[in-house]
């Protein structure tokens, strides 16, 4: 075979946002291919749109977090990207109404312990825009229901010891802190004051019977640091109190009566799917620049994943025999997303 | 391969006289001359959309004696002026088949659709 390859891109007749692609519905393009013979177009999917608008938006029921806040909250946008957005709770604000921060993908409520309503926080996310706009209601939730600050674990080892009587709290509030256990055991051998440890939520406090006091005991708590420091004295008890060889003994024992409430987070949205955006691109040619005749019709469904990938149409009949035109037309007749196309001819000069 | 060469085809008769470039009526034709081509498309071209009509398109090596080649009705059209229909002269291997002459023959027409008949292919060697 003879001649060398030309190749040419098709040139926009109609580009309804001058993008320089097919990008809307009826733009046009049109290659001149009457110099050409053993042609194939390639349809170029310039920029696939991917995760507009056919997927699912990830969303999140706040009621399996939180206790009193029952709405459901889903991505603006559908797709898998909404699965980075993460809401968060938190009983700090003055303001009644409570108040509402994004910060990238990072959703935090601020509200105010017994005052602030599921139906202020809802407003809130309806009245988000612009970059905030990220979250949106998909279910309201009880609108009067007011929210609730989280509740700190508590342990009372009064009625668990003779002569120990301090109240205990956890650190952080919340219902985790009800996993936190406390043994005291008594040891011939334990130093004068005391020793408190820790594996993981479980402490024990090993003192010297009749010697070790309760304000040792204390004193051990308020020296936690660090990843000890879980549980603090919430009210002190009878320090000059000495403990007992076995009367004092007790546990594990729970802390108990933490309760998240309405404080809870970063809980990410989940369950958000990427889905093609609908598209239609049919293909005509012309010999005399004026009658059409049908080509191809694709849409999303013929072209691969991703941005830069062609669909390859050899312009013969059905059977193989290649064909001769003018012109071949491509128009984008419908788009619901913001994928771009363009069109190239290549063959043979001749 | 030689270069592209587009023909329209031209009226034998014209019964209705709507136009003389175009078939109306019953029994108007049109022939185009091929025997320089090679690879030919044959584009039936609806020019005005109206009514129901039979285009049968033929053949002939000797321009006497014709062979079919398909036959469309008005509904194998997309809606609208200006559309065509594409047929190929091939083989079933793909291999392109020749002919002296295309005709095509209106029948069967109500309203007042006008079709046209144009061919496309490359010129044969030894054509200039």
């Amino acid at each position: 075979m003879s001649g060398k390859i030309l190749t040419r891109d098709a040139t926009l007749t109609v580009n309804d946002a001058e993008d320089g692609f097919l990008s809307s519905a009826n733009d046009v393009a049109i290659v001149d291919v009457r110099d050409m013979h053993s042609i194939t177009l390639y349809v170029n999917h310039a920029t696939d749109d991917l995760g507009q608008p056919n997927g699912t938006p990830a969303s999140l029921d706040l009621n399996t977090v939180g206790d009193t806040i029952d709405t459901v909250v889903e991505a603006t946008e559908p797709g898998t990207a909404g699965e980075n957005i993460t809401v968060t709770f938190v009983a700090d604000s003055d303001e009644d109404e409570g108040e509402l921060a994004v910060a990238g993908t990072a959703v935090t409520f601020h509200f105010k312990d017994g005052v602030t309503t599921v139906s202020n926080f809802e407003d809130a996310v309806t009245a988000l825009t612009g970059d905030d706009d990220i979250i949106g209601v998909a279910t309201p939730g009880t609108g009067a229901s007011t929210l609730d600050a989280a509740v700190k674990a508590e342990l009372d080892l009064d009625p668990l010891a003779v002569n120990a009587d301090t109240v205990l709290e956890a650190v952080t509030a919340g219902d985790d802190g009800n996993n936190i256990t406390l043994t005291f055991v008594h040891s011939a051998g334990a130093p004068n004051a005391g020793s408190l440890t820790r594996v993981l939520t479980a402490f024990t406090f090993t003192y010297k019977g009749t010697v070790t006091t309760v304000q040792n005991f204390e004193d051990a708590v308020g020296a936690l640091t660090g990843d000890d420091a879980l549980i603090a004295v919430k009210t002190p008890g009878t320090g000059a109190n000495v403990l007992a060889d076995t009367d004092d003994e007790f546990g594990p024992s729970n802390f108990a009566n933490g309760d998240s409430n309405d404080e809870f987070g970063p809980e990410p949205l989940a369950g958000g799917t990427d889905g093609e955006g609908e598209f239609d691109l049919v293909l005509e040619t012309t010999i005399d620049g004026t009658n059409y005749a049908p080509l191809a019709t694709l849409d999303e469904t013929d072209f691969e994943e991703g941005s830069g990938l062609s669909v390859e149409i050899p312009l013969v009949n059905e059977y193989g025999m290649m064909k001769r035109v003018r012109e071949v037309k491509i128009t984008l007749t419908a788009i619901e997303d913001s994928s771009k196309f363009s069109m190239t001819a290549v063959g043979v000069e001749g | 391969m030689q270069r592209m060469i587009v023909k329209a085809a031209t009226s034998t008769v014209e019964a209705a006289m709507v136009d003389v470039n175009t078939m109306a009526a019953d029994n108007d034709a049109q022939v185009v001359d091929v025997s320089e081509l090679s690879h030919i498309s044959i584009y039936l071209n609806q020019i005005v959309d109206d009514g129901n009509a039979t285009l049968t398109v033929t053949k002939s090596v000797d321009g006497t004696n014709f062979a079919p080649v398909s036959s469309k009705t008005q509904g194998d059209f997309a809606a609208g002026a200006n559309k065509s229909i594409e047929l190929t002269l091939s083989d079933a291997n793909g291999m392109p088949t020749h002919a002296k002459q295309i005709k095509v023959v209106l029948t069967g027409s109500s309203g007042n659709g006008e079709y046209t008949m144009t061919v496309a292919g490359s010129l044969r060697a030894g054509y200039r």
